[in-house]
């Protein structure tokens, strides 16, 4: 230790560095806006995303657009952006961001950048699998993004349709998108294992409600070449592997004179009400 | 000087391992976050058009109607034609049109468009719910990523708690024993012992280890080596399951929880008797809970007053844990039995009784629960089971109910401040707990009598903190006293006879303020106090309504204005003094009452005329009250003028 000696003459060796280093230290960490930067980065995309998600709602339900409305998500996009470039585009959060990034653009009706989407989502489906083996929403959402976006675009077309479009050759590219996301989902029906979806995860559900929603447009786009019965009762089906024994006893009650938005706030409600809606006039 | 070589590699190890903490917590935290609920939408159903196809129709076919004009307008009446036509042939119409039209007709009549599929929520519903219930409707949960479940879920619990609100030293609060033991109790009594698996564990735990945090933060350097959180913790997790969540939650959420946690923390650091009955203290707490809960709507349902009992409950067990803790009243601890009795006589004086039933919650609960303790400890061999607790609560709150329903009469007082004066009252009453359990009645009698002097005095004399303070100063004189208190009634009634005549508004103007007022009243106190038996007499002989009268109103018309303020306070003392101690002549009737007010009024008009030769503000007082003196012990007829100018002058020539 050169710095210290034992000439008599010196001053004797001095706290005082200790202090300027640990000053340094305090004032680094002080200097900080927060302690967990990354974590309270994506919870404040998440906070953006439900406020324009909310924005978003209201005009959806008065069935036509209100116009001074940015539904595009633009805050949220920015603050993807801005969260991958400063935490990298390779790690877990951003593969969870790109998966909402693309259910964004989905839910716009932006597909042609939710196209732009497709190969990055595919790749972030089998990084985005939980631990203990069961699957997670993000993960089917990659897993099925193919046929979400298949479906969604098709059903725009469809909406948008004018008088004398032969629209039927979209029934059968929407039955397609549904068959492609019961395949994801139930890839072989006799090996179904339900351990598979936990009950703390919807991912499976929302999905199957999806190919449900994607079903009655099948019949709806063209009745003549499919059997209500048949289509219906297969989108029915599919939501009822993933609703509990207790979920399928609830949906036969008159789930349709229930709130849907109230005080109850069971998420899972939406998914009992088209159950219950398929499941009788499938009958 | 140089830094030294050796202390580099120090400093950045101690740099890295700080970052390397947050970063790794972050790590974990932020893989937590990308499983949070998020809300998406469904894709749109269909629109349900085919009922409609003959309404659009009618619709559309009304001669001059809004659907003419429409077609017209938008050139699509070819278009409808063919819809129509392929309708009435029993056919399904083009998928475009269909649909166009059914768009149109709703824009155009006004109708909510129908779709496929159950009931979509509709604007109104929207508009009349808050963002978290719409919200709740769409979000999509996610399974986690990670392996472990509930051990995850503390360990994140606590360290983003830790960093939330400990910041920069959340090592440093873990790495002290002292609170270190905080987070192992917490973590110990709370989240290992029972399941956590929901989010209203992770909910509750973080609140209940944000309180502490907040509490240690407050009380730097009074923690006890193993602070008494335990029992509190551990109760609350007991009654997690007879209760449910929500009770838990409202108690911990409330605004005075963090200074109950404070007292917890600090309070009984230096008792070692109290520490090693935390197991016992804790099932005491539970019981104590689960007593409140089963027993009085109003308490169940109001955190403050829950927060008030605990309160009470840990300073009565610390400061007598043999006596208060440890103590049984038949088989159930003395701690929740008492509790019960309150509530049970709060709840059946209630029905009877508008006041208290109000006011029967917040701070008015845990006051007389703690009333009732102190008097309980002080008097153990008097109030030493259910029943005379019963009936001592009862008459407690009776009397007070009736006291303070004299207050003010005539007039609507809130009941906040109500309950201000009965809290504050029992506050003072439980300061004098052996005297309180010993003469209750005689306690009621005393608020009584004041809160009427309050009344008559009216809304310029004493505020409700003046009442209070001659409250406590009567009941702090009659504890020194026993004469006093064998007054029993007349000594209230003496209160009231002063009091009123105080507060005449000859006599107010004099004193000048309601300070004044107040200290005229505690001279009285020290007055009676010296002399109990003399006043007692006079009491009897209903001497001290004109003997009071007497004075006053002579005083009252002093023409040198001498008097006021302090020096008409110690007028008033010294002249009563000196009457109650040659008291037997007036109880005799040698002296009477209208021949102290003539001497009184004579001494005051020759001290006018002596203003200038021997009579100032100083030796004026001195001057009345030899003036008294002297004439009680030889007294003779007041209507001799003659003599009292005699006695006056010698007054004056001897000690002016």
């Amino acid at each position: 230790m050169r710095y210290f000696t034992l000439n008599k003459t010196r001053k004797p060796y001095s706290k005082f560095p200790f202090f300027v280093i640990f000053f340094l230290i305090f004032s680094l960490l002080s200097g900080c806006a927060t302690v967990i930067p990354k974590t309270d980065a994506l919870k404040h995309v998440h906070d953006t995303y439900r406020q324009e998600f909310i924005k978003l709602i209201v005009p959806s339900t008065i069935g036509y657009k209100n116009d001074t409305v940015d539904a595009s998500f633009p805050g949220t996009l920015a603050e993807i952006r801005a969260f991958k470039s400063k935490y990298g585009e390779d790690t877990i959060e951003a593969q969870h961001l790109d998966v909402l990034e693309a259910m964004i653009y989905l839910q716009s009706n932006q597909f042609g950048m939710a196209s732009l989407m497709k190969k990055r989502v595919n790749d972030a489906a089998g990084k985005l699998q939980s631990r203990t083996g069961e699957y997670t929403r993000d993960q089917l959402f990659a897993s099925s993004f193919e046929h979400l976006l298949s479906g969604w675009e098709v059903i725009d077309k469809v909406k948008n349709a004018k008088p004398e479009e032969d629209v039927k050759s979209y029934a059968r590219k929407i039955r397609t998108s549904a068959e492609g996301i019961k395949k994801v989902l139930v890839p072989d029906p006799d090996k179904f294992d339900p351990k598979k979806y936990s009950d703390a995860d919807d991912g499976a559900i929302y999905l199957a409600t999806t190919a449900a929603i994607f079903y009655t447009w099948v019949y709806d786009i063209d009745s003549e070449n499919n059997n209500k019965a048949s289509t219906y009762g297969a989108g029915g089906d599919l939501i009822g592997r993933f609703l509990s024994e207790s979920e399928r006893e609830v949906a036969k009650v008159e789930t349709k004179k229930i709130n849907p938005i109230g005080p109850e706030r069971n998420p899972r409600l939406r998914y009992i009400q088209w159950y219950n809606y398929l499941i009788n006039k499938a009958k | 000087m140089p830094l030294p070589v050796f202390a580099i590699p120090l400093a950045l190890s101690a740099i890295k391992a700080l970052l390397r903490y947050r970063r790794r917590i972050d790590e974990i935290l932020s893989m937590k976050e990308t499983t949070e609920k998020i809300p998406f939408l469904l894709p749109e159903p269909p629109m349900d058009d085919k009922p409609y196809w003959n309404d659009m129709i009618q619709f559309f076919e009304l001669k001059d109607g809004t659907g003419t004009a429409l077609l017209l307008v938008k050139n699509l009446q070819t278009t409808f034609e063919q819809f129509v036509r392929v309708v009435k042939e029993g056919k399904e119409p083009d998928y475009g049109s269909r649909k166009a039209f059914y768009r149109l007709y709703c824009e155009a009549s006004g109708k909510r468009i129908q779709v496929i599929g159950p009931v979509q929520p509709s604007a109104e519903v929207v508009a009349g719910a808050n963002p978290d219930m719409i919200l709740a409707y769409y979000v999509v949960s996610s399974h986690r990523l990670s392996q472990n479940p509930a051990v995850t879920r503390i360990l994140l619990a606590t360290a983003d708690t830790l960093l939330e609100i400990a910041g920069q030293n959340a090592g440093l609060f873990i790495s002290d024993p002292k609170t270190r033991a905080i987070v192992e109790t917490l973590i110990d009594e709370f989240a290992v012992k029972r399941d956590f698996d929901d989010d209203k564990s992770e909910l509750i735990l973080k609140a209940l280890l944000g309180s502490a945090i907040v509490a240690v933060a407050e009380n730097p350097g009074k923690l006890a080596e193993k602070p008494a959180l335990k029992p509190l913790f551990s109760a609350l997790g007991d009654v997690r399951k007879d209760l449910g969540d929500d009770f838990v939650a409202k108690i911990i959420s409330h605004e005075d929880f963090n200074a109950l946690v404070s007292k917890y923390l600090t309070h009984v650091a230096n008792d070692p008797s109290f520490i090693t009955k935390n197991e016992f203290f804790k099932t005491v707490l539970s019981k104590t809970l689960l007593e409140l809960s089963g027993k009085f709507e109003t308490i169940q349902k109001d955190p403050k007053a829950i927060l008030g009992v605990l309160e009470v409950a840990l300073t009565a067990s610390a400061a007598n844990v043999d006596g208060i803790l440890c103590r049984k009243f038949g088989d159930k601890h003395l701690l929740v039995a008492v509790l019960g009795a309150v509530a049970d006589q709060v709840e059946q004086l209630g029905k009877n009784n508008q006041l208290i039933s109000s006011i029967g919650s917040g701070t008015l609960f845990p006051a007389v629960y703690s009333a009732v303790l102190k008097a309980i400890e002080a008097n153990p061999f008097l109030i030493n089971d259910v029943i005379k607790t019963k009936d001592y609560v009862g008459n407690l709150l009776a009397g007070l109910a009736g006291v303070l329903a004299n207050y003010k009469p005539g007039t609507q007082p809130s009941t906040e401040l109500l309950e201000n004066l009965m809290v504050k009252s029992l506050n003072i009453l439980a300061m004098q707990p052996d005297f309180l359990g010993k003469n209750q009645k005689f306690a009621n009698a005393i608020l009584a009598a004041v809160f009427k002097t309050g009344v008559q005095v009216g809304s310029d004399g004493f505020s409700i903190n003046d009442l209070l303070a001659v409250i406590q100063e009567a009941i702090k004189a009659a504890t020194a006293n026993i004469g006093l208190v064998k007054m029993d009634d007349k000594y209230a009634s003496l209160i009231e006879s002063f009091g009123i005549a105080l507060g005449q508004q000859d006599i107010r103007k004099l004193l000048l303020t309601p300070e004044g007022l107040k200290d005229a009243m505690f001279a009285i106190f020290k007055t009676v106090a010296a002399n109990p038996t003399i006043w007692n007499g006079l009491q009897e002989r209903n001497l001290v309504q004109p003997i009071i009268q007497a004075v006053l109103s002579s005083l009252a018309k002093d023409p040198t204005n001498l008097l006021s303020g302090p020096r008409l306070v110690n007028a008033i003392h010294q002249i009563f003094i000196v009457l109650a101690r040659q008291g037997n002549k007036l109880i005799n009737s040698n002296v009477v009452p209208e021949s102290i007010n003539v001497l009184l009024k004579n001494a005051l008009n020759r001290a006018q005329n002596e203003i200038g030769n021997s009579i100032d503000g100083e030796n004026m007082v001195n001057f009345l009250v030899l003036v008294l003196k002297t004439y009680i012990q030889n007294p003779f007829p007041i209507n001799r003028i003659q003599d009292v100018d005699t006695l006056l002058t010698d007054i004056l020539k001897k000690y002016c």
